[in-house]
């Protein structure tokens, strides 16, 4: 009777490590958490490897993080997400409408849900003061329904002004890059593909430092970035691989009151475009962006150019500007766009624009049903899987967007 | 009846406060009082000078505040803040139930800032600037 109490008593003790044990049995999971996602499919082919080395640097810092964490409340999780359900039409037979040229279909005739439906899940991870990590997974159509890590990064806050981060984050090449697409954050159905559509890559895998200064009620941001991005790019009727191998990118915001002003610089050196048939070559994309928001007017423009040093073959210029005014729950705006090709570009098509004419309607807090009449030109970015009849004319087409935004 | 005319004043001026007086921004008792320009820039996430604390979603107190310090009603708030959550630039301001709440977490944390109704005002924090 004793001895088999004393052996229950030892197989409950054995069972139940000491408590500096159980803290290391419960990081190893968290790492081991971690390593598993890397092998899953979420994250893009081309990209496996970076993402893998990125998943281990995060599980390091998660371990790091853990560790210091333990001694003070532990780490603080918030979980988060955004999602747009829409659909377009386009009143053409001989090309789809698409708003990335990620995207190898898109829109004619018949309603398509493809074009902007999406949807993100986000996790931000707080361990201390210092580190932090998030992670934010992006489901919608690319190549087929794709789901792919558009965040998975640790971050490093070494002062109140300096913030390192490792990892895989959305490139700044625009005004509004990295909330494009959350719709709920923005007045408009997407951003005007003329500006947002000629930058092939929306992430990079690498490491960024943001650098954030105040002088009286003047904030200034500058985000300095190097890293490596591989994507397709689907444009009219051909497919390219694109393999952006030494990205390095300055951004450069200053918000003061109701005002932004948006200064950016993205150079990619040996750029390799598989398909295309052309030496490696340098990539420059600079752009200009300011904005207005006083709570009822919002204007915004921005004004981007790419210069290559392959005697500029693939030079081009592109241009917006939006308006929108609130009169309570409803924002009626218009935008127009424009984008120019360069004078000795290889790239189909002319000068070309569009305008656009919508309005947005905040049914309730976290909800937006969103619609817009569109007249846009064939640019050979904006349309795929086109016929060389449609590609010929810089044909005009209309397109229709109907779509809620929201985020929980 | 002299005593149902103090009930119902002071049931008058209770109503009154609830939606027409001031909103107080208060800080730590040692904190420097921000200016107006400050208080949108914090609770807008464009200004990391203070950590801002909300009122919970549903208290009337807190659309006021968001409407008299930015001029932007809770849904356009939810915007901009929609905006730094899903790129990784912040978080938004942790919610307290109460003014009293309000008052605990900044009376102990020196960055802290908050906004109470202007009656709910005591010595344990600093008004800081009013919103009228």
């Amino acid at each position: 009777m004793k001895a088999a109490a004393l052996h229950h008593r030892f197989r409950s003790g054995g069972t139940e490590p000491p408590e500096g044990c159980k803290l290391v049995g419960r990081q190893t999971a968290r790492v081991a958490a971690f390593r598993n996602r890397s092998v899953t499919p979420p994250i893009e082919a081309p990209m496996n490897q970076t993402a893998r080395l990125t998943a281990q640097a995060l599980a390091l810092l998660v371990a790091v993080g853990a560790q210091t964490a333990v001694a003070d409340e532990g780490p603080t999780w918030k979980f988060s997400g955004f999602g747009t359900v829409g659909a377009v039409i386009a009143d053409t037979d001989e090309a789809q409408f698409h708003s990335s040229t990620l995207q190898s279909s898109g829109a004619g005739r018949s309603p398509d849900l493809g074009v902007d439906s999406r949807l993100g899940l986000q996790g931000n991870v707080k361990f201390n003061d210092t580190f932090s990590a998030a992670g934010q997974l992006l489901t919608s159509e690319r190549e087929g329904l794709t789901a792919q890590a558009e965040w998975l990064y640790g971050e490093a806050s070494i002062a109140p002004w300096l913030k390192l981060r490792v990892g895989r984050m959305v490139l700044p090449v625009f005004l509004v890059s990295d909330s494009r697409n959350v719709g709920y954050a923005t007045h408009w159905v997407r951003a005007p593909i003329e500006v947002y559509g000629l930058y092939p890559a929306s992430a990079f895998d690498g490491a960024q430092a943001q650098v954030q200064a105040d002088w009286g009620d003047t904030h200034l941001t500058v985000q300095a970035s190097a890293g490596r991005s591989n994507v397709d790019i689907h444009a009219s009727a051909t497919k390219v691989d694109a393999k952006l191998k030494n990205l390095y990118s300055l951004n450069l915001v200053v918000e003061r009151g109701n005002w932004t002003l948006r200064l950016g610089d993205t150079e990619s050196r040996n750029t390799e475009l598989e398909g295309l048939g052309l030496p490696p070559f340098d990539d420059s994309f600079r752009g200009v962006g300011v904005g207005y928001d006083n709570g009822k007017l919002l204007v915004q423009a921005e004004y981007v150019a790419r210069r290559t040093s392959n005697d500029g073959l693939l030079d081009m210029d592109g241009y917006y500007a939006t308006v929108g005014y609130r009169v309570g729950a409803w924002t009626p705006y218009g935008t127009i766009g424009r984008y120019e090709p360069g004078r000795s570009s290889l790239l189909t098509g002319t000068d070309t624009r569009s305008l656009a004419a919508g309005v947005r309607w905040d049914v309730f807090r976290n909800v937006a049903l969103k619609a817009q009449v569109e007249s846009t030109q064939n640019n050979g970015l904006n349309f795929v899987n086109t016929t060389p009849a449609f590609d010929a004319r810089a044909a005009k087409v209309n397109v229709f967007t109907l779509l809620v935004d929201f985020v929980f | 009846m002299k005593k149902l005319t103090t009930l119902l004043a002071a049931y008058f001026v209770g109503i009154g406060a609830t939606w027409a007086a001031d909103i107080v921004v208060v800080v730590h008792s040692g904190a420097q009082a921000p200016t107006r320009e400050q208080v949108a820039d914090v609770y807008l996430g464009k200004s990391r000078a203070y950590t801002p604390l909300d009122q919970v979603e549903a208290a009337p107190i807190r659309a006021e505040f968001y409407r008299k310090a930015t001029g932007r009603d809770l849904a356009q708030v939810k915007m901009v803040w929609a905006r730094l959550v899903f790129t990784g630039k912040g978080l938004p301001p942790k919610e307290s139930a109460g003014a009293a709440a309000v008052k605990k977490a900044v009376a102990a944390d020196p960055k802290a800032i908050g906004y109470i109704d202007k009656a709910d005002v005591d010595t344990s924090v600093k008004a800081a600037l009013t919103l009228d």
